[in-house]
């Protein structure tokens, strides 16, 4: 059975001012290499020896999957198709001046995810990309998947691989360095097996 | 922000041997009442004394649930909406005896549907049971926390977000592991974490 392990980067400087990064390349602030450092001890513990690890080109994400490389001395492949949806204009402006500028498209954001907004990538392009990409490369992998990715794309990936609708946050978006497990059965379909799980969230032994 | 914590009662010696429990009151065992203290500890650090705390009326579940009620001082609500399923003639069987025994059965139960066993729950019934049990007790301004079982948590939480009881795009909640679950303004519900505390790793720092 193939267990595929999706783990959102570290924290960036643009995370903790609120900003939407996208396809923007922002790397992972000192808290984010921290970060990225613990969550790869605990995930080297919960993924097989021989696990598979690929990553957005984007280097928050790439990055991440580099610092669990390094503790499994493993290479990290690259995805193009894992990177973050690209917001258009919305990369790197503040909340305040996406309300105060687009209220009507905020507005179609919050009811169901595809606002009318330049160069915006739409659910279903960012679903099919990500679904994709895990597809391929659970086909090639002998063992566990695991890939680094970003907020939206991740949670786009996940609820598409599971044939969850896309309007709805049915699931939410993974916090920095959380990741979500799921599994394949004999009729092929994925199982969401954890959800937003995060070094806090693990018993530690003593 | 509010939310609902499904918790999963810690586990038992019934659990530790592969038996099947149901209605079958069974007490938490030495590691379950240690998986229990753990997830109050952490749950206590997340929501303080703010949450009400709300049990299925088996003991397994109470004794899950008082162990958070220890630390914030609060009582534990017993409510019948999250209670085990019943799984009929197969509980005290372990799963190995089910399927020799049962095999026609087992296999109607592995591939998601209910199986054709003297008093066993359908997945429906108990599905519709906790989600209206989740929308009863649902509040934008208190937190809950639940301590419930296996079936009734993924069932209701498959209920709450629109997919069928048979659906397999959720797997079970380990013992002493929880769900985080949120109402949003539309009225539609968003699972923000599925099986927090299900895992154990070592950390050195």
């Amino acid at each position: 059975m193939t267990r595929l392990f999706v783990v959102r980067h570290g924290e960036t400087e643009w995370n903790q001012l609120g900003l939407l990064q996208g396809a923007v390349d922002i790397p992972l602030a000192d808290a984010g290499r921290k970060q990225a450092r613990t969550a790869a001890l605990a995930l080297a513990q919960l993924v097989a020896p021989d696990a598979v690890l690929v990553a957005s080109p984007l280097s928050r994400a790439h990055d991440t999957g580099l610092a669990l490389g390094a503790v499994l001395g493993s290479p990290v492949a690259v995805d193009e198709r894992l990177r973050e949806r690209a917001y258009g204009v919305w990369e790197g402006i503040t909340p305040e001046e996406r309300e105060a500028q687009w209220p009507a498209q905020v507005a179609e954001w919050h009811a169901h995810g595809n606002p009318h907004i330049e160069g915006f990538e739409v659910h279903d392009v960012v679903r099919d990309r990500m679904v994709g990409a895990v597809e391929e490369w659970a086909a090639k992998a002998p063992g566990d998947l695991v890939v680094f990715s970003h907020g939206s794309s991740a949670r786009i990936g996940i609820m598409g691989l599971l044939g969850l609708p896309l309007e709805h946050r049915t699931l939410g978006n993974l916090g920095n360095t959380r990741w979500s497990v799921l599994s394949r059965g004999e009729s092929h379909s994925w199982t969401l097996l954890r959800h937003n799980i995060g070094v806090d969230s693990l018993r530690v032994a003593s | 922000m509010s939310m609902i914590v499904l918790w999963r009662h810690a586990p038992t010696a019934s659990n530790a041997d592969g038996r099947i429990q149901g209605q079958l009151d069974v007490p938490l065992d030495a590691v379950g009442r240690e998986i229990a203290a753990w997830g109050a500890g952490r749950i206590f650090a997340a929501l303080g004394t703010k949450a009400r705390i709300i049990s299925s009326p088996l003991g397994r579940a109470r004794e899950t649930a008082q162990a958070l009620a220890d630390l914030t001082g609060g009582a534990v609500e017993v409510d019948e909406a999250f209670a085990q399923r019943s799984y009929g003639v197969w509980e005290g069987l372990t799963w190995d005896e089910v399927q020799r025994d049962w095999p026609r059965e087992f296999a109607q139960r592995q591939s998601g549907l209910d199986p054709d066993v003297p008093g066993w729950d359908g997945q429906q019934a108990v599905a519709v049971r906790v989600a209206a049990g989740l929308e009863r007790i649902w509040d934008e301004k208190k937190p809950a926390v639940v301590v419930s079982h296996g079936s009734p948590i993924t069932l209701g939480l498959l209920a709450a977000i629109g997919e069928p009881a048979s659906s397999t795009v959720l797997g079970r909640v380990p013992h002493g592991a929880a769900a985080t679950l949120r109402r949003v303004e539309s009225g539609a519900w968003h699972i923000e974490s599925f099986a927090v505390g299900a895992d154990r790793v070592e950390l050195t720092p």
